[in-house]
C-alpha cells in the first residue's frame, strides 16, 4: 500500500475537478486529485459542446443566465484555444409563442446578454439549412468549447503549479477517523496498488457518481441523474450555435464542433450514473423534433448517437419532477454542516460553461478552512500561453496552412515539441486522421503522455476516431505507433477491437444510411482486407 | 435489344457480362463506376463451401457443386496466374499477418512454415498506409523458423515527393512496377540482395523477397506487355489494402476482357428503375426495359434478359433510409428479406443486416418472400444483392459473387 500525504483531495476528473485542482495550486494549496476513468469520460464530454450565453436560461432562471454570461466572457479570454467563438442564434418559428419571445428579450437584458436581431433574409443567406419557418433570429454570444481540451489544459496548468492528478485510480472508500473524513483508499486501477490518500480535506466531485461517493460513508446527496441523449451528424451543418427561441425542450440546439456538428438533447432520469445507452426511441425523438429547424434533416447523415449523465441538484425545494424543472444551478454541501462529518464538501449540479465559478466557490470554502488567504486568479490567468509566432510559421511551412493551424489549436503551448521532430523527419508529417488533420507526429507525442494508457485515451487526446470514418482508417494508421506504445501485437489487436467496440456502440443507433454503408465498408475492411477473426455471434 | 443487360459493374456484374458475350450473347453493362472493387484485397475467398451450402437458404445452396467449380476455373481462364487448392491457401494481409483464401495469384502464396529461410521485406520508399516494422515483426511471429530482414527502394520518380514528406500510394507505385522503368528498378534491388546474400555465403538458404502490391496479374497482352516473369529471387506478394492497386488493375482488365468479347459498355449511368408488365399466361411479370439516367438524360434500354448486380448495401443497390423507415432496392423495387433484429453488439460479430437482400428461385430469379412466388422472370439476382450471407464473417464474398455471376450468365 502506497501512503501518500496532500491537503487536498478532489475526487472526479471532470471541469469541476479539475477547475478545482487548478484554483487550489494557484493559490498554493498541495492537492491530489484521483479519477476513475481518463480525464473528461463522464458528463464533461458527454455533452453537445456549447458554451452557453445564458440565453438559454434567459426567462426561467435569471440566476444561471447572469452566471453563464460572466463565465462565457471570463472562458473566452482565459481557454480561447478550447473555445471557437462562433456565436448562437436564437431562432423564433412561426407556430412559436410570441409571449415568450418578449420575456426572452427582458430576461437577456436583466442578465446582461448581448442580443442583436439578424434580419430573417440575411439569416437565410448565412445559414442555409435553417428552417424557412423562422420568422426572427436573435444573435448571442453563444461559443463552442472541446471539454476534452479544456480539462487536458486545466490539469496541465495545474500541474505547472505544484497540481497533481491520477487517472485510472478509483476510490474505494472514504477514511474516517472519530467522525472525520481524513482522506481517502483508492486502488490504481492499471496496477492494482491501493493507496491510502491523507488529506485535510477531500472534496467530492464526481458529477454523477457524486451520491456513490458520499454513500461509502452512509451519507447521502441528492442529485437526479439525468440522461441526455445526443447524435452527430457528419458535416458542419451551421456555422454558428441554433436554438429554438420558446422554453428549453427537447432537440433544440444544435452545436457545429470542427467538421461534424452535434445535435440534442433528450432528458430522461436514470438510475445508473453511467447508463450511457441510446435507445431507438430516443433517436427518432430527437430527429422529428430536429426538423422544426432543419427541414431537410433526413437528407444528413448521422454517424453516432451518445449520451451523458447530467447530475442534476435536486434541492430539498424541488417539487417538479421533470428533469428540465430541476435547477441547473449548482450546490456546495459542506457535510459537516448537513451530516456532522468533518472534512467533506460535495459539489453538485452545475454546467460545464459554469464550471469555473463552481471550482472558485468550493476552493474559497477549502481556502478558509484551511486558512490561505491568497485569492482566486482563476478568472484572470490564462489556462495557457499562445504558441510563439516562429513556431506557427514553421508549423505551416511544415504542413501547410490548414492542418497546421489545427494542430497548433490542438496543442497549443504543447506544439513546439511536434513542429521540431516534424523538422527532423517530414514523413511523420503523414495523416494519421485524415478528418481531423492529425498527423503521425502529434499522435507520437500524446503516446508519450503517461496519462495515455489506451487507444481511447488517446482518441479523447487527438480526436482520432471521432471524425466521420470513426476510426475506420485512423485506427489502421495508427497501427506502428500503438505497437511501439503498447508492446506487443495481441495488445495492439485487443485495443484496436476495444476501440472500434467503442466506435460501433455509439454507431448501432443510429445505423441506417450512408452510415450503415461505412460501416459495412469497416468490416469489409477489418474482416477481410487486413483478415481479423471474426467474432462469435452472442446467440 | 439486348439477349441481357447487366445492371452494376462489381465482381458479380463483369463475370455475369463478359461470360454472357463469351456465350455469343448481345449483352450491355451499365454501372454508375467501379463498384467494390476498389477494396479488393486480390484474393477471392470461398469459405467453408459444403456447410455453407446446408445453411438454409444461404446462396451457395442455389448452385451445384459443379456450377461453383465452373466459376473458379472461369476465373483461373480470365487470369491464368490464379491458382487453387483442395485445402486453403494462406498470403499475406498488408499487416504481414497471414491469412486464409481460395483462390489466389500464385505470387501471393504463402512458402511453408515448416522450412527454413530468410524474408526479405522489400520497403518501396514513402508507401502509404505500409508499416514495415510491423510487418517485419509479424512475419517473425508467424515464420518462425524464418530470418526477417528490411531493404528500401527508392524510385527516381517519387524520390523529390517523399523528400517533402509525402506519402505515395500502392496504386501510384503498382504503375511504376507494371512499368519497363520499375520493372528494371526491381530487377537491380533484387540482383543486389541475391549478391549481398552470397557474399555473406547465404546462398543456400532460401531467400524470398517479399514486395506489397506488384500486382503482376491481369496483363492484357493485346494492350501492354506483361510483367516480367521471372527476378534471380522468389518474389512474394502482398495482398493489397485500399485503395486497391489489385482492384484497379483487375477492374481495368475485366472491361477490357468485356469489350475485347463484344459487349457494350455504358458507364456513369445509373439504372433508375423499369417498365414492365405482366406476360398474358401468368401473373408474373416480364421486364421490357431498363430506364437510366445518364448525364442528366433518360435513355429506356430494351433487352431480353436482366442481371441485378448492385452490390447490396455496401455497394448502393440496397438503400436504407433513415430510422429504417424506407429499405429499398433501387432499380426493380423488389421485395426485400429484412431481418428482424438488425444489428449484433460486437463489432466484429456476424451482423444479421447483413443478411439483407433479394430471395430467388434456382434461375436467381426475384421472389415475393410473403407468398414465395416469382416477382419477374426475366430478372436475375446476383452476388451482394442475394439474401441470406455474410461475405466477411463467412468468407465466401468473391466465391458468391463469381458463381452467381457466372451462373446467372449460363441462363441468357
Amino acid at each position: 500500500m502506497r501512503q501518500i500525504d496532500t491537503q487536498v483531495v478532489v475526487i472526479g476528473g471532470g471541469a469541476t475537478g479539475v477547475g478545482i485542482l487548478r484554483d487550489l495550486s494557484l493559490r498554493g494549496i498541495p492537492a491530489l486529485l484521483l479519477e476513475q476513468g481518463d480525464l473528461a469520460h463522464g458528463t464533461s464530454s458527454r455533452f453537445h459542446g456549447l458554451l452557453h450565453s445564458g440565453g438559454r436560461y434567459a426567462v426561467k432562471d435569471d440566476k444561471a443566465a447572469q452566471e453563464c454570461i460572466e463565465e462565457n466572457k471570463i472562458l473566452k479570454h482565459i481557454a480561447a484555444h478550447c473555445i471557437e467563438d462562433t456565436s448562437g442564434w436564437f431562432v423564433f418559428l412561426k407556430e412559436d409563442d410570441p409571449n415568450y419571445l418578449q420575456l426572452w428579450i427582458k430576461g437577456c437584458a436583466q442578465a446582461g446578454i448581448l442580443v442583436e436581431e439578424v434580419p430573417v433574409e440575411e439569416a437565410f443567406r448565412l445559414e442555409p439549412l435553417l428552417t424557412r419557418q423562422a420568422t426572427r433570429v436573435f444573435e448571442v454570444p453563444d461559443a463552442t468549447v472541446d471539454g476534452f481540451k479544456l480539462l487536458w489544459a486545466n490539469v496541465k496548468s495545474a500541474e505547472k503549479f505544484g497540481g497533481t492528478f491520477r487517472t485510472y485510480c478509483k476510490v474505494q472508500s472514504l477514511w474516517l477517523e472519530e467522525g472525520q473524513v481524513v482522506g481517502v483508499y483508492a486502488e490504481d486501477l492499471s496496477t492494482g496498488e491501493i493507496l491510502q490518500v491523507r488529506s485535510k480535506i477531500v472534496v467530492n466531485a464526481a458529477g454523477p457518481w457524486s451520491s456513490e461517493i458520499v454513500a461509502m460513508s452512509g451519507l447521502d446527496v441528492h442529485i437526479q441523474k439525468d440522461k441526455g441523449a445526443l447524435l452527430v451528424f457528419n458535416q458542419r451543418m451551421f456555422n454558428r450555435v441554433i436554438n429554438r427561441l420558446r422554453p428549453p425542450g427537447d432537440g433544440d440546439i444544435f452545436v457545429p464542433h470542427e467538421t461534424v456538428t452535434i445535435f440534442g438533447t433528450t432528458s430522461h432520469w436514470v438510475e445508473l450514473p453511467d447508463d450511457h445507452q441510446v435507445d431507438d426511441q430516443d433517436v427518432k425523438y430527437l430527429i422529428a423534433t430536429g426538423r422544426d429547424l432543419v427541414e431537410e434533416l433526413d437528407q444528413h447523415r448521422i454517424v453516432r448517437a451518445f449520451a451523458g449523465i447530467r447530475p442534476l441538484y435536486e434541492s430539498v425545494d424541488a417539487l417538479d419532477h421533470e428533469g428540465r424543472g430541476v435547477s441547473r444551478n449548482f450546490a456546495l454541501i459542506d457535510h459537516e454542516k448537513k451530516d456532522g462529518v468533518g472534512g467533506l464538501v460535495s459539489i453538485v449540479g452545475g454546467k460545464l460553461t459554469t464550471y469555473r465559478l463552481m471550482a472558485e466557490k468550493v476552493t474559497d470554502w477549502v481556502a478558509a478552512k484551511l486558512k490561505v488567504p491568497t485569492k482566486c486568479r482563476t478568472a484572470e490567468e490564462p489556462l495557457q500561453n499562445d504558441p510563439a509566432p516562429e513556431v506557427w510559421d514553421k508549423a505551416r511551412r511544415l504542413l501547410g496552412a490548414a492542418a497546421a493551424d489545427k494542430m497548433l489549436e490542438r496543442l497549443n503551448e504543447q506544439a513546439g515539441a511536434v513542429v521540431e521532430t516534424l523538422a527532423r523527419q517530414p514523413l511523420l508529417g503523414q495523416f494519421v486522421c485524415e478528418c481531423e488533420m492529425v498527423t503521425q507526429a502529434e499522435v507520437l507525442h500524446a503516446l508519450q503522455d503517461p496519462a495515455v494508457h489506451s487507444l481511447d485515451d488517446l482518441r479523447r487526446q487527438t480526436r482520432l476516431g471521432m471524425g466521420t470514418c470513426q476510426g475506420t482508417y485512423c485506427t489502421y494508421r495508427a497501427t506502428p505507433m500503438l505497437q511501439e506504445a503498447f508492446g506487443s501485437w495481441e495488445r495492439t489487436v485487443k485495443e484496436y477491437q476495444i476501440l472500434l467496440g467503442e466506435r460501433w456502440r455509439g454507431i448501432t443507433p443510429v445505423l441506417w444510411g450512408e452510415q450503415l454503408r461505412e460501416s459495412e465498408l469497416a468490416r469489409a475492411l477489418f474482416l477481410n482486407v487486413l483478415g481479423f477473426e471474426a467474432a462469435e455471434s452472442e446467440e | 435489344m439486348w439477349d441481357a443487360v447487366v445492371v452494376g459493374g462489381g465482381l458479380a456484374g463483369w463475370i455475369a457480362g463478359i461470360r454472357a458475350a463469351q456465350r455469343g450473347k448481345k449483352v450491355l453493362l451499365v454501372t454508375e463506376g467501379v463498384g467494390t472493387l476498389f477494396y479488393f484485397s486480390g484474393i477471392f475467398d470461398y469459405g467453408d463451401v459444403e456447410r455453407l451450402c446446408r445453411l438454409p437458404k444461404h446462396p451457395y445452396s442455389l448452385f451445384k457443386a459443379q456450377v461453383i467449380a465452373q466459376g473458379k476455373r472461369f476465373i483461373q481462364e480470365l487470369c491464368p496466374e490464379y491458382v487453387t487448392k483442395d485445402v486453403p491457401q494462406s498470403a499475406l494481409t498488408v499487416l504481414g499477418t497471414v491469412r486464409q483464401g481460395d483462390l489466389m495469384p500464385r505470387s501471393m502464396v504463402l512458402p511453408n512454415r515448416q522450412e527454413q529461410g530468410k524474408f526479405v521485406l522489400l520497403v518501396p520508399e514513402g508507401l502509404k498506409d505500409f508499416f514495415p516494422e510491423i510487418v517485419a515483426d509479424n512475419l517473425a511471429r508467424e515464420f518462425p523458423g524464418w530470418q526477417v530482414s528490411v531493404k528500401r527502394i527508392q524510385v527516381a520518380a517519387f524520390a523529390e515527393w517523399t523528400r517533402l514528406g509525402k506519402g505515395v500510394t500502392s496504386i501510384d507505385y503498382a504503375s511504376i512496377w507494371r512499368s519497363e522503368e520499375g520493372q528494371s528498378a526491381l530487377t537491380r534491388e533484387i540482383e543486389e540482395i541475391q549478391r549481398g546474400s552470397q557474399a555473406v555465403g547465404e546462398a543456400s538458404s532460401k531467400l524470398v523477397v517479399v514486395l506489397p502490391s506488384l500486382v503482376r496479374e491481369y496483363f492484357d497482352s493485346s494492350r501492354s506487355k506483361p510483367c516480367k516473369h521471372e527476378f534471380s529471387l522468389p518474389v512474394l506478394e502482398m495482398s493489397s489494402f485500399v485503395p486497391s492497386p489489385h482492384g484497379r488493375y483487375f477492374a481495368e482488365y475485366l472491361k477490357h476482357r468485356f469489350i475485347d468479347l463484344g459487349g457494350e459498355l455504358m458507364i456513369g449511368a445509373r439504372a433508375v428503375g423499369i417498365n414492365g408488365e405482366s406476360s398474358s399466361e401468368s401473373r408474373v411479370k416480364a421486364c421490357q426495359e431498363l430506364v437510366v439516367d445518364s448525364m442528366g438524360k433518360s435513355l429506356y434500354l430494351k433487352g431480353k434478359e436482366f442481371i441485378l448486380a448492385t452490390g447490396g448495401l455496401l455497394g448502393g443497390g440496397i438503400k436504407v433510409g433513415i430510422a429504417r423507415k424506407t429499405i429499398r432496392e433501387g432499380v426493380f423495387d423488389l421485395p426485400l428479406f429484412v431481418p428482424e433484429k438488425w444489428s449484433e453488439p460486437q463489432f466484429l460479430a456476424p451482423q444479421p443486416f447483413a443478411q439483407i437482400g433479394v430471395e430467388t428461385d434456382e434461375l436467381m430469379c426475384p421472389l415475393d418472400p410473403a407468398g414465395g412466388q416469382v416477382v419477374w422472370e426475366n430478372v436475375h439476382v446476383v452476388g451482394r444483392m442475394l439474401a441470406h450471407w455474410d461475405p466477411w464473417t463467412q468468407r465466401c464474398g468473391g466465391g458468391v459473387s463469381v458463381t452467381s455471376g457466372y451462373a446467372a450468365a449460363e441462363l441468357i
